[in-house]
């Protein structure tokens, strides 16, 4: 294999790795952490597609600064979800905790269906792209790495990623709120016999999860088209990655979000026909071999 | 009633999954004293002490602490007048250190800072000082008696006046237990209230002021301070033979 190749695919398979970890993280981080089941999850990564192409379309009457279009990106989007989310999880979610993961699945499998719809009404059913001038990928071009020309964007994302899970690692281990998540985690009924909110703590850590899922399809967008498939491609992709890296750790996110991406990359450039099936086929052997997954046996953050 | 106990936990009754696991159970504890719930495994000592911190289903009764009815309240309100728990299974956080697990209880009381936090951590380590060594260490990595010791060192971090043991003394080995039991005599001496949750009679004896005694989810007596717990009727025909 020639050297440009592989660095290319293993670029590729980087950026891929990195949209896996925005789409899956929080519904690993919320099954560990307050035990739901949220099917619906990645759900949140097609509206964050949807928003973006939306906003970055609008922005150009105001302003077509990368700048400001990346914060817009990483900051405003995620936070507008955010605060969404908390509305939707003292609303729509808050009777899920309490009942079965089967019922779980079902009712936020509804979940789906509803934003799809919602997607569609104000959006409609054909795919969205951004326009030229306000697709801060290609306002930012190629940059060279290693002798390799790669996009100056998917760079970005790539870092933004690494932050996002440098971030919350550091979250987990050194702050009050990380720290009671992972009690939580552990004894839930302790916790709250120990004095604390839980249901606050509950809308934190669901909102963060969402907001997270809503960047990554913020983050997307301005590669590819927002489509109601892209939805349910992802849902699919982050149910793989967290039966891969074992429910409620972080580290097994990070670890299958990789090697989905590799395999993905590699299995598009030399099998491209295989390409899905050599991800579901990956997360049938470990279901076969290591059903709890390859970290599902530890903590959120060990 | 012009009296005000402590602790009133009066004609309680609760169901799991419709099966009456505790009828009609009345326990009262003054300021400073130290009661035991002496009974077999299965009695309803857990359920009981559940039932005080708010995590089962009430049927019937009520729970008052200092005067305040927490009955229909939801259960993290209990740190907050003044009630610490210390469960017979532990229940640590296994992945966080010694000093975080002492940390939860004031973060759950919310009325105290990082100082204060401090202050109330060295008076644990007053009462079990072989703790200092292992403040950093995984709660998961200790042994079961230095457990125990958290458990215990947890709930007094939020700074109760009344703190449930259950059975605090389970599984230990003899020279643990001793130190075990000067603990508590410290706890005493720090003018807390305690219940404590007892399967073996003579631990009971060893600590307690006086003792009610459960037997199939109802109290079948109340041992007075004046009596000795080992002699009394109940607790023989309940205990005979072990």
């Amino acid at each position: 294999m020639p050297i440009e190749s592989l660095l290319v695919n293993t670029f590729n398979g980087l950026y891929f790795a990195a949209l896996l970890f925005f789409a899956s993280v929080g519904l690993t981080l919320v099954f560990g952490i307050l035990n739901l089941l949220n099917m619906a999850h990645a759900a949140f990564y097609g509206l964050g597609a949807y928003v973006a192409v939306w906003t970055l379309n609008n922005a150009g009457d105001v302003t077509t600064s990368t700048v400001v279009l990346l914060a817009m990106l990483v900051l405003v989007i995620p936070l507008v979800v955010f605060v969404l989310s908390a509305v939707l999880d003292k609303t729509v979610f808050a009777p899920l905790y309490e009942i079965e993961h089967v019922y779980q699945l079902l009712a936020t499998f509804g979940v789906i269906l509803m934003l799809d719809d919602v997607i569609k009404f104000i959006w409609g059913a054909s795919p969205i792209t951004v326009d030229g001038a306000t697709d801060p990928s290609r306002q930012l071009g190629a940059i060279d790495l290693m002798g390799v020309s790669v996009s100056a964007y998917r760079s970005f994302v790539i870092l933004i990623a690494v932050a996002c899970a440098v971030g919350l690692y550091l979250m987990f281990v050194k702050t009050k709120l990380g720290k009671i998540s992972q009690a939580m985690s552990e004894d839930y009924e302790m916790v709250q016999m120990l004095g604390i909110n839980v249901n606050r703590v509950r809308v934190l850590i669901f909102s963060i999860s969402v907001a997270i899922a809503a960047l990554g399809g913020a983050l997307f967008v301005p590669f590819a088209t927002a489509t109601p498939a892209v939805t349910l491609e992802y849902v699919l992709l982050s149910f793989a990655v967290i039966v891969i890296g074992g429910l409620g750790s972080l580290k097994g996110v990070v670890v299958a979000a990789l090697v989905i991406g590799m395999v993905r990359s590699f299995g598009i450039a030399y099998f491209p026909a295989l390409e899905l099936a050599i991800v579901f086929g990956l997360m049938a052997l470990v279901i076969i071999f290591k059903p709890e997954g390859l970290f599902g046996d530890e903590g959120v953050v060990e | 009633m012009s009296h005000q106990s402590l602790l009133d936990v009066d004609d309680l009754t609760v169901s799991i999954d419709r099966a009456t696991v505790l009828e009609d159970v009345s326990i009262r504890v003054e300021a400073g004293e130290t009661v035991a719930l002496i009974g077999r495994n299965g009695a309803g000592k857990t359920t009981t002490f559940r039932s005080v911190m708010g995590q089962t289903s009430i049927r019937n009764g009520s729970i008052r602490v200092n005067g305040t009815d927490l009955t229909d309240r939801p259960s993290r309100e209990r740190i907050r007048h003044g009630v610490g728990f210390a469960p017979e299974d532990r229940r640590l956080f296994t992945t966080l250190s010694v000093e975080d697990n002492l940390r939860m209880s004031t973060w759950g009381k919310a009325d105290t800072d990082e100082d204060g936090f401090r202050e109330r951590r060295d008076r644990v380590l007053e009462i079990y000082p072989e703790m200092e060594a292992f403040l950093d260490r995984p709660a998961g990595q200790l042994s079961g008696g230095q457990q125990k010791m958290v458990t215990v060192g947890r709930a007094l971090t939020s700074d109760p006046d009344i703190v449930l043991l259950d059975e605090p003394f389970e599984g230990l080995a003899p020279s643990v237990r001793e130190q075990f039991r000067d603990g508590v005599t410290r706890i005493k001496d720090l003018g807390i209230s305690i219940v404590v949750a007892e399967s073996n009679v003579r631990h009971a004896a060893e600590i307690a002021d006086r003792a009610y005694v459960i037997e199939r989810g109802e109290i079948v007596t109340e041992i007075g301070r004046d009596e000795p717990i080992t002699e009394n009727e109940e607790i023989e025909r309940i205990f005979e033979g072990g």
